[in-house]
């Protein structure tokens, strides 16, 4: 087992290189760089840089030298000195700018994790047991219409219910503009809406996978032994049928991992929630390449560390997979 | 379907079968998935917005009432619905109905382009790994699952804000990154397909792998395929929308739904202004649900396993 988390952990580092790397290149490819965002070649103003100037530029940033030889010295840096480069804009270490804005995503999208994950588990049961029921019904109904609502569509929704009809939330910034340390209290009345929509289709989709994989689940054989000898339905239930469940749940939530990251990006820019994605966004706008390949190596990783975890779990709650995980490792 | 035409519906069903024991047995699988398909009544309904959705977007100069939806008019800024203008216009007075029916077609089209760049993926490396198996698709199935795992919309962004954000970038950046649900459907089906028995009978006869993939296997996977490029057009609308909202895709003067709604985001046309930002918003809730309605009918019609009922 042992070996087998130590292949799988391994097998992330050239993963996370090879994105990186299509990244860079996509980049290099691009018309356009850095240099030219800073002072655009044609402006309405009439500032123009003459071109030893935007050379000098260049160089002072580092675009003077080929793309692979930056690529190389980014890996480097980033191997032997854990140093992600400089923000282009700030001139701050990107890794500290990341490290200060990751705690503010992280609380946005752990939160919203629990509770999808939760409710949406939930909803994917009362649905399934009561299969054709009205229960059933409305809840397919209303899964189906959040899965088809953007987030961007229901964050605006939001901002218009809770800042103009019914002012109760604050829509934006983590904590009361002008408060230094904010109380508990003014944290999470701060987090209401963007959690809420993040959460949402979050539920959707857990409570549309549950549902399918409990109806898949309570075809099965050992299903219908364990009625035929006469166990109580809740013993099938929880016994059976959930723990079967858990398995598909499992990879589903880590499946979906990367469009919690996409989404609190969004999230983060209609709130004002000065975290990664926000940051990153901002980046993306202003060909701040260090700061987006450091923010895709921190969620990559984060990714991939999650995915390993879940398999590591469902070893653990499946003995079938245990046993052959164990024989290769 | 109200109380009075089931017998009708019955007897109709009957005539079906019994032309179906007549037919070839493609053309009743076929009008066995249409029947079944036109009785899942939200996909009609999705079937019939997405079709008024096309006329409108492919007839555009024409359901627009002739206006030009990037022409400003500085004197009729943010004007209410009136007779003149059906939704009225926007910050700088631009025809709000025209601009919809023009951004229908932007995405539309990006949807289906998407689709079609996935379709293409997909099959590929789908059908590379499912028919060979083997080492090839431990590798691809690998690689599959990194692209599926990886924080994909931070590449999408970062793509689409360096190639300078157009259409084009948008629709070629989705298609790259939108295959590998799709594909893993197809490997599934090239897997279970190349053990059938009339595959075994048409190598046994001696027909060529290409004669093989092509003739007898691919055309078993087209529902699957389908069914999965339903979910793939909703995923592509969807982003689309996100970027141009974004200000990372789709590119003023040209309309989009998404780009309409970055001013929603402006107190003032949040509260005052309805006609700016509730249409575009409910055509992009509207045209998503539409198509997962359809695919939701798709999926229950292609489904062996569900009940007629």
């Amino acid at each position: 087992m042992i070996g087998y988390i130590f292949r799988r952990l391994i097998y992330i580092i050239p993963l996370l290189l090879l994105m990186t790397a299509i990244t860079f290149t996509m980049i290099e490819l691009a018309p356009g760089e850095f240099v030219d965002a800073l002072v655009p070649p044609d402006t309405a103003f009439g500032i123009r840089l003459e071109p030893e100037e935007r050379e000098r530029l260049r160089a002072r940033y580092g675009f003077d030298k080929p793309p692979y030889v930056r690529y190389f010295i980014w890996v480097k840096e980033l191997v032997v000195f854990q140093n992600l480069g400089t923000d282009l804009v700030t001139g701050a270490p990107v890794l500290t700018e990341l490290t200060q804005r990751w705690p503010m995503s992280l609380k946005l999208q752990g939160t919203a994790l629990v509770i999808y994950v939760a409710v949406g588990v939930m909803l994917g049961m009362a649905s399934a047991f009561r299969q054709y029921s009205a229960l059933d019904h409305v809840l397919t109904a209303f899964g189906l219409i959040w899965i088809s609502t953007p987030l961007f569509v229901f964050a605006i929704f939001l901002l218009y219910l809770f800042a103009l009809a019914l002012p109760i939330f604050p829509v934006g910034h983590e904590k009361p503009i002008g408060v230094e340390n904010p109380t508990i209290m003014q944290s999470i009345h701060h987090m209401v809406l963007p959690v809420a929509v993040l959460s949402l289709a979050g539920i959707a989709a857990t409570q549309r996978l549950m549902r399918a994989t409990i109806l898949e689940v309570l075809n099965a054989d050992y299903v219908r032994t364990s009625r035929a000898k006469g166990l109580r339905e809740r013993v099938v239930r929880f016994r059976h049928v959930l723990r079967n469940a858990s398995l598909p749940l499992v990879t589903g939530v880590v499946l979906g991992l990367p469009e919690l990251i996409g989404g609190s990006f969004i999230v983060e820019y209609v709130f004002s929630w000065p975290g990664v994605g926000s940051y990153s966004l901002n980046a993306a706008l202003h060909y701040n390449y260090p700061v987006l390949l450091g923010g895709l190596i921190l969620n990559g990783g984060l990714v991939l560390l999650a995915s390993l975890l879940a398999d590591i779990a469902i070893g653990w709650v499946d003995p079938r997979i245990r046993i052959t995980a164990g024989r290769q490792g | 379907m109200s109380q009075t035409s089931e017998p009708a519906q019955k007897s109709a069903e009957l005539v079906d079968l019994e032309l179906g024991v007549r037919k070839t047995r493609s053309g009743s699988t076929w009008a066995r998935l249409r029947r079944r398909f036109l009785r899942h009544k939200p996909a009609v309904a999705g079937i019939v917005v997405v079709s008024i959705l096309l006329v409108l977007a492919i007839f555009a100069p024409i359901s627009a009432l002739g206006v030009d939806p990037s022409e400003p008019n500085f004197g009729e800024i943010n004007n209410a619905p009136s007779a003149k203008h059906v939704l009225g216009t926007d910050g700088i007075g631009r025809d709000m109905w025209a601009r919809l029916v023009y951004g229908a077609r932007i995405s539309l089209s990006v949807g289906f382009v998407v689709v079609g760049i996935t379709i293409v993926i997909a099959v590929i490396v789908g059908g590379i790994s499912g028919y060979f198996g083997g080492a090839v698709d431990t590798i691809l199935q690998r690689f599959t699952e990194a692209v599926m795992l990886f924080p994909s919309f931070i590449l999408i962004i970062t793509v689409t804000a360096f190639l300078e954000p157009s259409i084009y970038n948008v629709m070629i950046v989705l298609g790259i990154f939108g295959w590998p649900g799709m594909s893993r459907v197809v490997r599934s089906m090239f897997l279970s397909l190349r053990e059938t028995d009339y595959v075994l009978a048409a190598r046994a006869v001696g027909v060529r792998w290409p004669g093989i993939v092509f003739r007898h296997i691919l055309p078993g996977t087209l529902a699957p395929i389908i069914v999965s490029g339903t979910l793939g057009l909703v995923g592509a609308i969807m982003t689309e929308a996100t970027l141009s909202f974004l200000g990372l895709g789709v590119q003023e003067p040209t309309p989009s739904w998404g780009s309409m709604l970055t001013h929603a985001m402006q107190l003032p046309v949040l509260r005052e202004m309805w006609w700016r930002w509730i249409p575009p918003a409910v055509l992009i809730f509207m045209t998503v649900l539409a198509v997962n309605f359809i695919g939701d009918g798709l999926r229950d019609a292609a489904d062996p396993m569900a009940i007629e009922r």
